[in-house]
């Protein structure tokens, strides 16, 4: 029997389960519904394409649907989801159009969340998506703005704030703590500063940088920070971090948490609708705890698990990761785990010219650890973090040249 | 199917595949000139030291499927063609993505002739123009003592399953103490790699 999967969202998780499906099944009718007006793009690609303006960095083009993936796209503003009735299995879009499903997923997404007074004015600009930053770049284009200012600085601020800067505009960033928190310790934070700074990023920091309000009326123009400045600029940029798109989904009866909560399966509590991507409220791999990951890294991932289910192949999602890759700044520098805690962890650390390598273990185990600069065996450290092997009897030779396949293999051997 | 098919305990860590491999993807294919290039080629092979002495272990892309780098590249840069992951330069940004997924640490970043502006991700590209032209890839071809095979996994597989088993029907047989699991110690390699050499003498001879 022909099924009719909905995929709710365009984006690298709604994306990756569409492409998945049609790897093994070439019948199903797939939607794919997304409220922004363009064909299915890469995020992690958008800085590469304002700055070289090559748009085939973009993913794989605007015929991938209709010749690859063999499915119907709805898209544009119009086509937002206003209503999920699960009971019915139907949704209903802004325009009226009712559209009945099988199997749908959810991959909606996030969006910019700040719990700032005067968020919800004009005027204020991200870097979320496509569509917003063509609002950016049309302001960069038309030379109305010379100046900028970036508030955060997550892994969105620091890439709207390098590129801004390579682009000629006077960035100005707020950094309240330090750079990347939570995924940096103090001193690969540090570092990255110093790159920002020398990039000719004014960094303020402290009282200077934490955002009280944003002023003007009716859009904004300024902001006032704890320290009682008033600071201004031509393009106001927030990137104080993301929130699940989950609004659509209340009185529908779908469990939503921070997320939308889904089982090991990618299931949601209706054993029909699968949730993926930055909406979806997994498990981490390595601690068990509930969490929204929204990464890249993890709504692919995500979205090759739920096709695979819903194929009806019963496969276990292993758990969300926290690693990133951070491009841009001129160096390479990826971060993974939790390099940050306190208690009980031990550092395994090199510091040589222009680079620094940081492994967190915990009971001989690696929770996490930091490259920069050096990204020597980065695949075989997620890969020890992520089977949580345990390295004790080489500790000390992990950041050693030579460390890698050869010595592992046998282990890995044995453990097979 | 043929594949490259590494046999650890017979690689002695003489690098000649990593010198291949820089000949074959440099311009010119030329051991003497490919020194003077630039950007200098550089091998897609890794030869490491193992976890005691007298052992090494040639690193190559494994073309996992699913492969992990596949999944994460963001522009589409890393595509498969015929079982072998390749990555095609103009399309890579540099991310690293694919370099901080491979549980390998195969991918490296280096610059290529196509691409000046950027380090691109390079890998083993299975030495797929050579198989094109009905050659075996240049590790392979290199290799002294037969550490790295192209050959049929299955064909492998069920070579050593047949080594394996005489050995078990001697012990059975002779009621000699064997350990047929002990570990390959140095002497047993370099006797394995004199059999190696003495069979493939007899095998041109004939």
């Amino acid at each position: 029997m022909m099924k009719r999967i909905v995929i709710l969202g365009a984006g690298p998780a709604g994306i990756t389960v569409a492409e998945t499906l049609r790897k093994f099944d070439k019948t199903s009718e797939v939607i794919i519904i997304s409220d922004e007006p363009y064909p299915p793009y890469s995020p992690p690609a958008m800085t590469e394409y304002f700055l070289t303006g090559k748009a085939f960095h973009l993913w794989k083009g605007s015929n991938f649907i209709d010749n690859y993936l063999n499915a119907k796209y709805l898209s544009g503003k119009s086509k937002r989801v206003v209503e999920v009735d699960p009971e019915s299995c139907r949704v209903v879009l802004l325009d009226g159009e009712e559209i009945y499903f099988d199997n749908l997923v959810l991959a909606t997404g996030s969006r910019l969340s700040a719990s700032i007074k005067g968020m919800e004015k004009e005027g204020l600009y991200n870097f979320k998506s496509l569509s917003a930053a063509e609002e950016i770049m049309e302001k960069v284009r038309e030379r109305e703005a010379k100046s900028a200012l970036v508030i955060g600085a997550g892994f969105i601020g620091i890439e709207i704030a390098v590129l801004l800067k390579e682009l000629g505009v006077k960035v100005t960033q707020l950094v309240r703590s330090r750079y990347m928190r939570g995924m940096l310790d103090e001193e690969a934070a540090g570092v990255l500063m110093h790159i920002m700074e020398n990039k000719g990023i004014d960094v303020l920091k402290g009282s200077d940088a934490d955002t009280v309000e944003f002023m003007g009326d009716p859009d904004v123009r300024s902001v006032r920070v704890r320290s009682g400045k008033i600071l201004t600029a031509d393009l106001m940029i927030a990137a104080t971090g993301i929130r699940p798109n989950v609004e659509f989904l209340s009185g529908s009866g779908i469990k939503v948490n921070d997320g939308v909560v889904v089982d090991e399966f990618m299931r949601t509590n209706y054993s029909q609708i699968y949730a993926c991507g930055d909406i979806a409220e997994t498990i981490n791999r390595i601690t068990r705890q509930r969490v929204v990951y929204p990464s890249f890294y993890n709504a692919v991932n995500q979205g090759v698990i739920t096709a695979y289910n819903l194929l009806g192949m019963n496969i276990r999602y292993e758990g969300a990761d926290r690693i990133n890759s951070i491009k841009h700044i001129g160096i390479p520098l990826i971060t993974a785990g939790d390099v940050d805690s306190k208690d009980g962890s031990s550092v395994v650390y090199k510091k040589g010219k222009g680079f620094i390598k940081k492994i967190f273990l915990k009971n001989g185990r690696i929770v996490g650890f930091i490259l920069l600069n050096d990204i020597t065996n980065a695949g075989i450290f997620k890969r020890l973090m992520d089977r949580q092997v345990d390295v004790s009897s080489y500790r000390d030779r992990l950041l050693d040249e030579n460390f890698g396949e050869g010595l592992l293999y046998r282990s890995i051997l044995k453990i097979m | 199917m043929k594949s490259v098919i590494i046999i650890p305990d017979r690689c002695i860590g003489c690098k000649q595949c990593e010198i291949a491999c820089s000949v074959e993807h440099s311009k010119s294919k030329n051991i003497y000139s490919s020194v003077f290039e630039t950007p200098k080629s550089a091998p897609r092979i890794f030869v490491l030291p193992g976890d005691h002495s007298c052992f090494s272990f040639p690193n190559k892309c494994r073309h996992c499927d699913p492969a992990p780098c596949l999944m994460i590249c963001p522009t589409g840069a890393i595509y498969k063609d015929s079982s072998i992951i390749l990555v095609d330069p103009t399309r890579c940004i540099g991310c690293r993505m694919c370099a901080m997924v491979c549980p390998f640490y195969v991918i490296r970043y280096r610059e290529s002739p196509d691409i000046v502006e950027r380090y691109v991700a390079t890998k083993c590209d299975g030495c797929i123009d050579r198989i094109k032209k009905g050659n075996i890839p240049a590790c392979v071809e290199t290799c002294k003592t037969g550490a790295i095979l192209f050959d049929d996994l299955n064909k492998i597989l069920k070579e050593k399953g047949l080594n394996f088993a005489k050995k078990v029907f001697l012990v059975q047989k002779e009621g000699k103490k064997i350990d047929v699991l002990q570990e390959k110690n140095c002497y047993n390699m370099l006797q394995e790699l004199k059999e190696k050499l003495y069979r493939t003498m007899v095998v041109e001879d004939e």
